[in-house]
């Protein structure tokens, strides 16, 4: 593969998946059926509701969200853990790199900002602790469903209500803001002149406005301190078929790779690199002028 | 002034370093027909008596022993002199003076990662050294046995001993990893190499590569191993999708879709 080639490879394939995912914008010239495949990657499946079929035009189901609705209903979600076991096996986090619209758009950000890290401090043990929130919000609320538990859920006015807990990471999700609510606030901006905001909107929208504001700053902000699909599937790096491996003998430690990778991973400590940041994005493979890593099958 | 340039202090392996020039015939130093522009040359002889240095005969063996036992005696007396307990105290604390709490902060733990290669050699040849400098200051010890009190004796040895050991045990787990990814033992110093490397690093010693099947079978195991629970995942992964089906998830997640998800909603409606 010629030099620097996969960044631009990954940029087409990511507005390609992202056309695929939300295929369902063409209904009113073709009629589209919805897969209901649920896929870690955070493309809402809110996604087009208000804007242009007035319902939403996603073709997939954000493994998120199928997993914290499906919970919070007290449903077993077979399907959903099944999809992201079998992905988590095979290809570990590589739909972080290849897939997400909204990692993608960060790394963008990054790049063309000159590929600056100013915020240099680890929140990993963050995202686990965020992970651990939303399953145990989720379980809490299918537990109540269901009615094993019988106790009444806080309630906070209109921001913590009821549909809150069926969802606890959705209500935050900047993807969410950056595709449902952005763009339908922006319509009705055009439209009417006007513009009404909520206080969970405005709290959205900042939440946003901050990630993509660090982005310039350092690399897929919200990747690596927040993301909880993406620890997720950052366990699953350890086994995964597909590896990046190191060979000690060609590296000279040179720091190219860490410099370029957008999940600042400090490649030179592994030999295989199991790091559950790592999102298969290839970029140290592709910037490696000794060829010390490359791809590899179990 | 020498006049043969073997006498001259700058001249090395049949060139005069003074001038940077190869001398054919030392018995004709080509410096003396510089002379006449300026240049100066000093012989060892001239250069002595510039710094002063004295002429010293070589010290005898019973000379350098006889120093040791002195220097060892001063020992002993200025550790009677100051005994360790007494500067280890603490001054005494201020009557009045208030100590400020102290915060504890906990720090998380780094997450454990498996050691390279490189590092596991690095490590081994780090302490390997130590080890060696631990070995010999042993051995001195014992040379010198009578020559110094024997409760310091005792108590040094001890110390080494206990330190030697503590290091072998180290250098046995750390040999063991190394050996089992590929690292090279160098037959003349012990050092770890990496498998690709053609001569030891610490000696030079020429290194005969080994072969992939000595150490391979390990690692094969554990790649077996992880092979096996990664295809038993995925196989668990495909049972649960079809589980799912079953189960009638695939008409759920559909049904998801069709509504504008509440958290959104909320987002979007004054």
């Amino acid at each position: 593969m010629p030099k620097r080639k996969i960044g631009v490879i990954r940029a087409i394939l990511a507005v390609f998946f992202f056309f695929l995912m939300n295929l369902r914008v063409l209904e009113p010239l073709v009629e589209i059926e919805a897969t209901g495949l649920p896929l870690p990657v955070l493309n809402c499946f809110s996604m087009g509701v208000f804007i242009i079929v007035n319902r939403p035009s996603s073709t997939i189901v954000c493994a998120m969200g199928a997993l914290q609705r499906s919970i919070a209903q007290g449903y077993i979600p077979l399907l959903t853990i099944g999809v992201i076991i079998l992905i988590g096996a095979i290809i570990g986090r590589a739909f972080c790199g290849w897939v997400c619209p909204f990692g993608l758009i960060q790394e963008a950000l990054w790049r063309i900002a000159g590929k600056k890290n100013k915020i240099k401090f680890d929140l990993s043990y963050v995202q686990d602790a965020i992970l651990l929130l939303v399953i145990f919000t989720v379980i809490l609320k299918g537990l109540v469903t269901v009615a094993i538990l019988s106790i009444q859920l806080p309630i906070y006015g209109k921001i913590i209500d009821e549909t809150f807990y069926e969802g606890p990471f959705c209500a935050f999700c900047p993807s969410a803001t950056l595709l449902i609510i952005l763009p339908s606030k922006m319509l009705e901006v055009a439209l009417t002149g006007e513009i009404s905001l909520t206080p969970w909107a405005i709290l959205r929208l900042s939440i946003l406005a901050f990630f993509i504001a660090a982005s310039l700053f350092t690399p897929r902000p919200f990747c690596r301190w927040i993301c909880p699909l993406g620890v997720l599937m950052g366990y699953f790096n350890k086994i995964s078929l597909l590896t990046i491996k190191r060979d000690p003998t060609k590296c000279i430690k040179c720091d190219k790779c860490l410099r370029n990778c957008p999940m600042k991973i400090n490649i030179i400590e592994y030999e295989t690199i199991t790091s559950k940041k790592c999102i298969k994005c290839l970029s140290c493979v592709d910037v490696c002028h000794k060829k010390a890593l490359s791809v590899s099958i179990k | 002034m020498p006049k043969d340039c073997r006498d001259c202090i700058f001249f090395s392996n049949g060139r005069c370093l003074k001038l940077n020039i190869k001398v054919d015939n030392p018995a004709s130093p080509p410096c003396l027909e510089k002379e006449k522009t300026g240049a100066i040359t000093l012989s060892l002889e001239d250069l002595e008596k510039i710094i002063g240095v004295e002429e010293k005969k070589p010290a005898t063996l019973e000379e350098v022993f006889s120093e040791i036992r002195e220097y060892g005696e001063e020992i002993e007396v200025s550790r009677e002199e100051v005994p360790f307990k007494e500067v280890a105290e603490k001054p005494p604390r201020k009557e009045g003076v208030e100590v400020p709490p102290v915060e504890i902060v906990s720090v998380p733990p780094k997450p454990k990662r498996e050691l390279t290669l490189e590092e596991i050699i690095r490590k081994y040849n780090s302490v390997l050294e130590d080890l060696q400098k631990n070995l010999n200051s042993l051995s001195m010890l014992e040379e010198f046995k009578d020559t110094i009190s024997p409760e310091v004796y005792e108590e040094r040895k001890r110390e080494l001993e206990e330190v030697i050991d503590e290091q072998q045990k180290k250098l046995k787990s750390l040999e063991k990893m190394a050996v089992s990814k590929g690292a090279i033992k160098c037959p003349q110093c012990n050092a770890l190499n990496l498998p690709s490397s053609k001569v030891c690093t610490r000696c030079g010693r020429k290194l005969v590569k080994r072969k992939k099947e000595e150490y391979e079978p390990k690692r094969k195991e554990k790649l077996k191993a992880k092979r096996f629970f990664t295809f038993s995942l995925i196989a668990l992964g495909i049972i649960l999708i079809y589980m799912g089906i079953l189960n009638g998830d695939w008409s759920y997640l559909k049904s998801l879709i069709q509504i504008p998800c509440a958290s959104c909603l909320k987002g979007l409606l004054p």
